[in-house]
């Protein structure tokens, strides 16, 4: 009998009895579909996620407070303090730009509008560190570092919410921060950058460093800096040197993290690898019990169908005829699940990814893993029942009522 | 064509033994048509299934067509019943789902013949048992006795030298079961051996031969007066 034959055959008894086949099917369909969906949104959110921490910046280092477990507050050798920016760049020769970053929350006003804001505090090497361009005025500019002034770079959202088509460039804005008001001059306005998942610029307004730390807040610690090295092959040493100075300025050598963007990326390759596997288990064994539907059904199946068999097997059909009959009818009925899953698991993938706003990752890889996983488990779990027929006695099979 | 020499069927019934056919020594030459009679219980389908090539004798031999068939294996067996051998049954056995000429295509499936071809010899056969305008009907929708006229059909369709009727009337009133008999007879006439299982003496008597089977033992082995050759059958 030609497999052709064998999987009409399939096709028209699956069809005969539709409702058992739709509803054996949708174990698979289940299965595959969040198989397909975890695969996708893992890939989605890998992808989003490593994009964010390149668009960063360059050979870019972050320095960050270890978090003390628990208490989660810092005491006073975990605090980076703002001369830390000067030593660094003495002591870490490979690093070519320092900023540290101290951030508040805070309401910006310009006449009657009024928009919420984090007012980042930097150093004026931040701008180039994190690759982010000015599209009006200028930059914030070492003088005004040295004498704390009260300087604001808005984010390009903050700057159309509060004075849409009017040039906010020399205007002075009132900054309610931690209680109290201050007024700030505009001097420049950032370019429109894809949003970020870390750095959401559009909503920052960036002001000096001694500013904030000196006139608007009351701690003494910034929330942690950002280094750069001119090439990508001095990140490796620069983080060694910035390292070794920390540890010798605070006595506390795992006081604080320093790790590169490539160690961030690693880490986030991490977590999401770890994250699609376990969903993916998760979704794996929903396939599992798909198929011991399948192997039910399967099961009833050749029970209701014993006395074909015997008619079969008289009529000339060898064992191994009736084996593919019921093997290929497992095969067609957990490929219909598999593509019908996979159309599910690709459309929930994709709806997820529109709504977190990452891109849509549908790939061949998908494709052939729902084609992979339901038929090895029409396989798995049509073996037995399909075993089990071909072995009929022909004499028993024809008496069976 | 068909030799039996000391076959035994012995069924193993939990502990104990069911011997459903003992010692039994029979000889069918080609071209003969021969009843197999007996009360039920009495092994008639169990000799007609290891003629048939469906079961095997736990002790003696069988030679069919000078071929010991014990000796082969299940795939071989299936070979055996595809090719030389045609099954009627009381039940029709067709397939429920399939059409009526689908189900006559499905020993041509099994031995390979190609699609075209396939319909084309189980049409023929259709059209010889006066089944020509039911082809495309399903099992259900036709009456007993056109049901087994498909069966025959259906045994038929891969030329087999041997054909076993296993009560093939027991279902059928006897105005259709006589003309089912008519077409077995015919099939003899043309060259066929043909056995035939039944209860009924007036049908068993028309064959050549009536081998009596009572409590797995042969009986009696009677002639009934018509020839092998069955000129006087219809």
């Amino acid at each position: 009998m030609g497999l052709l034959e064998t999987m009409g055959l399939a096709l028209r008894n699956l069809w005969a009895n539709r409702l058992r086949t739709i509803l054996s099917a949708l174990g698979i369909v289940i299965g595959v579909a969040s198989v397909i969906t975890m695969i996708s949104v893992g890939t989605s959110a890998e992808w989003r996620i490593s994009s964010e921490i390149a668009g960063l910046g360059s050979n870019m280092i972050l320095v960050a407070p270890t978090m003390r477990r628990g208490t989660g507050s810092m005491d006073a050798s975990r605090l980076l303090s703002i001369d830390m920016a000067d030593e660094i760049m003495a002591a870490a020769p490979a690093v070519s730009a320092v900023s540290p970053v101290a951030q508040i929350e805070g309401t910006l006003r310009w006449g009657s509008s009024t928009t919420s804001a984090s007012i980042v505090g930097v150093s004026p090497a931040y701008m180039g560190i994190v690759n982010q361009t000015i599209a009006r005025g200028r930059s914030l500019i070492p003088a005004e570092a040295d004498s704390a002034a009260k300087s604001i770079v808005l984010g390009h959202k903050i700057a159309s919410d509060l004075f849409g088509n009017e040039d906010p460039i020399g205007r002075e804005i009132g900054v309610v921060a931690a209680g109290r008001r201050f007024d700030f001059t505009v001097v420049g306005v950032l370019a429109e950058r894809s949003e970020m998942l870390f750095m959401n610029s559009e909503n920052q307004a960036f002001v000096p460093v001694t500013c904030l730390l000196h006139r608007m807040m009351p701690i003494r610690g910034v929330g942690m800096y950002y280094c750069q090295t001119e090439s990508p092959e001095l990140v490796e040493q620069a983080v060694a040197q910035i390292k070794r100075y920390l540890a010798s300025r605070t006595g506390n050598p795992d006081a604080f993290n320093v790790a590169s963007q490539e160690a961030l990326l690693d880490a986030v390759r991490q977590v999401t690898a770890t994250m699609t596997l376990l969903l993916g288990t998760i979704a794996g064994i929903s396939l599992v019990v798909g198929g011991i539907g399948i192997m039910n059904t399967l099961l009833t199946s050749v029970a209701e169908r014993t006395r074909e068999i015997g008619v079969r097997k008289s009529l000339g059909a060898r064992n191994r005829d009736i084996l593919l009959q019921f093997l290929v009818e497992a095969l067609v009925l957990s490929l219909i699940g598999g593509t019908i899953g996979m159309i599910l698991g690709w459309m929930a993938g994709s709806g997820i990814a529109k709504l977190a706003g990452w891109p849509p990752s549908f790939s061949i890889k998908s494709v052939v893993a729902a084609v992979g996983f339901s038929s090895a488990v029409g396989l798995l779990f049509g073996i037995f029942p399909a075993m089990k027929a071909s072995k009929m006695n022909p004499v028993d099979a024809l008496r069976y009522e | 064509m068909v030799n039996l020499e000391h076959v035994t069927k012995v069924y193993p019934m939990g502990p104990f033994e069911v011997v459903a056919l003992r010692d039994i020594t029979l000889d069918i030459a080609d071209g003969d048509f021969v009843s197999i009679m007996g009360p039920s219980g009495s092994g008639k389908s169990t000799l007609m299934h290891i003629i048939g090539c469906l079961d095997r004798p736990t002790s003696g031999q069988y030679l069919l067509g000078g071929e010991d068939v014990c000796r082969l294996d299940d795939a071989s067996l299936a070979h055996i019943r595809n090719k030389r051998i045609g099954f009627v049954f009381q039940q029709f056995n067709l397939l429920p789902r399939e059409t009526v000429l689908a189900n006559v295509e499905v020993p041509l499936i099994y031995a390979g013949v190609k699609a075209r071809e396939r319909r084309r010899i189980a049409a023929e056969a259709l059209e010889r048992v006066g089944l020509g305008d039911r082809m495309r009907h399903r099992p259900s929708e036709i009456s007993g006795g056109q049901k087994q006229r498909a069966a025959i059909a259906r045994a038929l369709v891969n030329s087999p030298s041997l054909i076993l009727a296993d009560e093939p009337t027991g279902n059928l009133d006897s105005k259709t079961g006589h003309e089912i008999l008519d077409i077995l007879t015919e099939l003899n006439a043309e060259g066929a051996t043909v056995v035939l299982v039944t209860h009924d003496r007036e049908i068993a008597e028309r064959a050549g031969k009536i081998v009596q089977l009572r409590d797995g033992a042969i009986e009696l082995i009677e002639g009934t007066g018509r020839g092998g050759d069955a000129d006087g059958a219809a």
